[in-house]
């Protein structure tokens, strides 16, 4: 059984298509929190939010806002929700990672709301160290990462010919801005030759500010 | 607020130029001075562009707020760039949430609008651990017509393709290394944004959004976002920090100015 956005990208679903290109696709579906509700998500299939390529996501919540933006100026709509549901227990019900924008007018009914906790003081610091600590650890991952990647690839480089439509992954973590290296360090680029289709939407994408 | 009060602050806000207005709103804004430091908060991951802090008043333990360090108030006056960060940080730490508090599952939400369930004059981004039954952001969902899609995209496609700066149905293959901001093919849109010489954002002097609307940042679609905020009766705000006078009237909240607007 194929995954419901998937078979919309083989048009064999019948939610029709505001845009497509060679990595996303935006959608109207037909089963909504509200009328008017769109989706993005990958074309290529990846289940949840932590599958999908930073590229991919920085692209997809781009696009989000831009869905959001015409929204409010087509619908009419006094605000809109972004949402990504992750995981079985948010309630994901599609197994493909997709970026919700849902129109809301006044007293209609959607919900998505909680109400807020009380937590003590105690809970609050063993939470913040736990979170503090594992973000360190996954920035000193990813930098490791990146030192790997850097040598590599210039070992690559001296033994491989840049000119004949190769993809050079280069990883720039001096670029990181605070030297925390947490958002993407990598820097990619492609080689222009004339044979090589370049879909729209990639093209010089070189790195996340 | 009583009549006079109100009209008294109308008046007030009215004579205040766009820089003014925004100055006002930073200096007001809780979650600015979060980013500032003037009011402690928890938190977790720092960069230039973002913070992340746990909130106060969780919907579950380990709720993070994402906060951009510029002061936006709603959705569409946020860059591409920026946008796009807040996004790829929320999966880092969606990842670390789910690690390190071993759930389920996370929600990432915004909520662009006070009957979306906006409460802050600040854009946030909600990473929201998640159990199963937790009754945290509950929906449910229903059917609407095939005649009813259609209409949403009738209604939505032009405007959506406006935003995307393209001109017919197709997406334009348009060349280059464009940095153009102005209404160029899908490409300029979104890779502008994401140019390694996209103009390096610093948070006290970012994007200078003009009285006009103009914005001379990464690929956010100049008139529309004028018209959003426009029509919503938001003024257009400036990055520009200039002196503002001090209010005599404490009494007034920043809610209160924004509801003046409307």
């Amino acid at each position: 059984m194929k995954c419901e956005y998937c078979e919309i990208v083989e048009r064999e679903g019948k939610a029709p298509i505001l845009y497509i290109d060679e990595e996303l696709v935006v959608a109207i579906k037909d089963k909504v929190m509200a009328p008017g509700q769109i989706t993005i998500f990958p074309r290529k299939h990846y289940t949840i939010l932590e599958m999908v390529p930073e590229l991919l996501i920085a692209k997809c919540s781009v696009v989000a806002n831009k869905v959001s933006m015409a929204l409010f100026e087509s619908l009419g709509c006094q605000g809109t929700n972004i949402l990504i549901s992750n995981g079985l227990a948010s309630g994901q019900s599609v197994p493909h990672f997709g970026i919700e924008v849902i129109p809301r007018i006044e007293e209609d009914k959607v919900g998505l709301t909680w109400e807020g906790k009380q937590l003590n003081d105690d809970e609050f610091e063993m939470t913040m160290r736990a979170l503090v600590e594992d973000v360190k650890k996954a920035q000193a991952e990813k930098a490791k990462k990146v030192e790997k990647e850097t040598a590599a690839d210039a070992a690559a480089a001296n033994s491989e010919s840049a000119v004949l439509g190769k993809d050079v992954k280069v990883v720039d973590d001096s670029s990181r801005k605070s030297g925390e290296g947490k958002a993407s360090g990598e820097a990619v680029t492609k080689a222009k030759t004339k044979s090589q289709a370049v879909p729209p939407l990639v093209r010089n994408i070189r790195r996340i500010p | 607020m009583t009549d006079e009060q109100r009209s008294a602050m109308a008046e007030k806000l009215r004579s205040m130029t766009p820089e003014q207005l925004a100055a006002l709103q930073k200096e007001q804004c809780i979650f600015c001075k979060i980013v500032s430091g003037q009011i402690p908060s928890k938190k977790i991951y720092e960069d230039q562009i973002m913070i992340a802090i746990l909130d106060i008043n969780p919907a579950a333990r380990g709720h993070l707020l994402l906060i951009p360090k510029n002061h936006y108030m709603i959705m569409p006056h946020v860059p591409d760039g920026e946008m796009a960060h807040l996004f790829v940080v929320a999966q880092k730490l969606s990842e670390c949430v789910l690690r390190t508090l071993k759930v389920g599952g996370t929600s990432l939400f915004i909520a662009n609008g006070q009957v979306a369930g906006q409460r802050a004059q600040h854009v946030i981004l909600h990473v929201i651990p998640r159990k199963e039954g937790d009754k945290v952001l509950e929906f449910t969902d229903t059917l609407i017509s095939s005649e009813m899609v259609s209409k949403v995209e009738t209604a939505v496609k032009p405007t959506f393709f406006k935003h995307l700066g393209l001109g017919g149905d197709e997406p334009k293959n348009d060349g280059g290394n464009s940095e153009e901001k102005k209404d160029s093919g899908s490409t300029g849109v979104v890779h502008a944004a994401l140019e390694p010489d996209a103009p390096h954002p610093e948070p006290s002097a970012y994007k200078e959004h003009s009285a006009s609307g103009a914005v001379r940042d990464e690929g956010v679609v100049k008139k529309s976002a004028k018209k959003v905020v426009a029509s919503k009766g938001i003024p257009v705000v400036s990055q520009d920090e200039k002196v503002v006078p001090k209010r005599k009237d404490d009494d007034v909240s920043l809610d209160d100015i924004a509801n003046l607007f409307k």
